[in-house]
């Protein structure tokens, strides 16, 4: 037992000689590597270097960031470019004769004819970007979107193009676009997870692993809350009282260190330990995200709370929730699409019915998004990105429906960084092939890195014996988007 | 418990600290039951349990 006059023994002079000269070979070693030390030692992965920082503490970014968080609005199923943001009068013209150009193996192969689009396209904002009555509200904020009329992707099946979507491979397993992101830069929130994944009542075809965290860490996976009812599952405490609670968690935590002091830090146990107090603290941060009647009415119906359609309603409340997520300063957020009742954005048959109504779930809450983004200065700072997996085909599958369509499609980014009013690459008349500076999935993820401040190139994490990447080996930041 | 856990003895320090939750526990005699069970819950959630390292 230490005395009131105990004191440690001071340094003694070949202890402080041997500290000290590491030191100095410390220093000159880490400006040796300082380009190096971009991509490496970042996310946790060696937890002694940053004691207590825990893996989501906040990192700075490679250079000045232009956004801090993203939104990714993802369309499920794949919407047709050519009914919302990219018109072809060449349908209209040709709608019902056989389309006269090279046709692309299609999932079904039940290629029909040319088919016009069911909607009128207007020139909406100062930009007069051309928006479909599918968007009356969104097209409202068009001097704010910067639209891309020309992606392609590398997949025309949905759970393929899923994964290389959100992981730039068309594989399962690999770190979701979100895991990416918080791997680089943490998460400014120390109570929630830093990739959040609102789920409306969709699951994407290929499930949680869009969502993963592959070879990452496990603590930079997205956690999947439900828009509706109880968020997490078993986030309410079993215990009787909050005593009762801390009674156990502080003998676990005392058991759990003499794990760790027997068999030494390892990710995996490392990151369970740190699940464990992220999910104390959610019990009390998840209820009080998800209560929303301390919004204003006026902020309610903004977003569509009180909209007549229920799945309206759905996605007015993800929209909401993601915003009070981006003010708690979680770094992703993606928001998967209500069910409205006939199938996701994959309208193989009944185009105008299904389109209508996936488009009236989202249109008016992405909407109230954006404005209440601005209205709070917020938006500045925020990515959003609205798009699908793919798109869809310009002659029908039968008679009333589009196929799946990689080869040219739209999506658009707002906020933080990107250049409204934009309009960036082209297909052809059909609205088929993307013809004219063609977007890859790899630069749509390098253009928003970029924007959040980080270089594709250098965020990397070593694995399989190699420096892995978002991007993999490809990539180009779309300079035209930006502002 | 440690054995059907762990599959080995607690150390003295877990028996102790096992000992300790148990026995601080208001009204250990009336709510026994439950003061065991909730060992059980934390032995089960402890990191050697959930993960095998």
């Amino acid at each position: 037992m230490h005395c009131g006059r105990f004191q440690d023994a001071p340094i003694d002079r070949r202890a402080m000689l041997s500290r000290c000269a590491n030191g100095f070979g410390a220093v000159a070693l880490s400006a040796l590597l300082g380009d190096r030390a971009f991509g490496a030692d970042r996310g946790g992965a060696n937890p002694a270097s940053s004691p207590g920082a825990g893996p989501m503490a906040p990192r700075p970014p490679h250079f000045p960031a232009r956004a801090k968080n993203v939104i990714f609005l993802f369309m499920d199923g794949g919407p047709s470019q050519v009914d919302t943001f990219d018109p072809k009068p060449r349908l209209d013209r040709e709608h019902g004769q056989a389309i006269q150009t090279k046709v692309e193996p299609t999932q079904f192969n039940n290629v029909g004819k040319v088919l016009k689009s069911p909607w009128k396209f207007r020139n909406r904002g100062e930009s007069g970007i051309p928006v479909s009555d599918l968007f009356p509200h969104v097209g409202a904020f068009a001097d704010d979107l910067a639209v891309v009329r020309s992606m392609v992707s590398n997949f025309s099946e949905h759970t393929a193009a899923n994964y290389f979507l959100h992981t730039g491979t068309g594989l399962q397993g690999r770190p979701s676009q979100g895991a990416w992101v918080t791997y680089g830069l943490g998460s400014e929130c120390r109570d929630l997870p830093g990739f959040v994944v609102l789920n409306g009542g969709l699951t994407p075809p290929g499930g949680a692993d869009c969502f993963g965290s592959g070879f990452l860490p496990a603590s930079f996976q997205g956690s999947t809350f439900r828009a509706e009812g109880a968020p997490v599952a078993n986030i309410a405490p079993l215990e009787k009282s909050s005593r009762a609670q801390q009674r156990k968690l502080a003998l676990m935590r005392s058991l759990d260190g003499q794990t760790v002091d027997r068999v030494g830090h390892h990710d995996a146990l490392d990151a369970s330990i740190a699940n464990y107090e992220l999910a104390f603290k959610m019990q009390t941060a998840v209820p009080g995200l998800m209560e929303l009647s301390g919004e204003s009415r006026a902020t309610q119906q903004l977003y569509g709370l009180d909209d007549d359609y229920a799945p309206t309603r759905i996605f007015a409340r993800e929209c909401l929730i993601a915003r009070r997520l981006v003010e708690r300063g979680v770094r992703f957020i993606e928001l998967l699409c209500p069910q409205v009742g006939t199938d996701r954005w994959d309208q193989h048959g009944n185009l105008k019915d299904g389109h209508e109504k996936n488009a009236r779930a989202v249109d008016r809450p992405i909407a109230g998004l954006l404005a209440d983004l601005k209205a709070r200065g917020l938006l500045d700072e925020t990515l959003v990105i609205w798009g699908g997996e793919f798109g869809r085909t310009p002659m029908a599958q039968g008679s009333d429906g589009r196929d799946h369509n990689p080869y040219g499609f739209s999506i658009w980014l707002a906020g933080g960084g990107i250049k409204g009013g934009t309009i960036y690459g082209a297909t052809d008349d059909y609205g088929y092939h993307a013809v004219e500076n063609k977007v890859e999935i790899h630069d749509l993820h390098a253009t928003m890195l970029h924007l959040l401040g980080m270089d594709h190139k250098q965020l990397t994490y070593r694995f399989g014996g190699r420096d892995m990447r978002l991007t993999d080996v490809h990539g180009e930041v779309v300079t035209a988007l930006l502002s | 418990m440690y054995l059907e856990a762990f599959g080995r003895p607690p150390t003295s320090a877990e028996r102790a600290a096992a000992a300790s939750f148990l026995g601080r526990r208001p009204g250990a005699t009336a709510d026994a039951g439950q003061a065991w069970a909730d060992l059980a819950h934390v032995l089960f959630n402890v990191k050697e349990f959930v993960a095998i390292p």
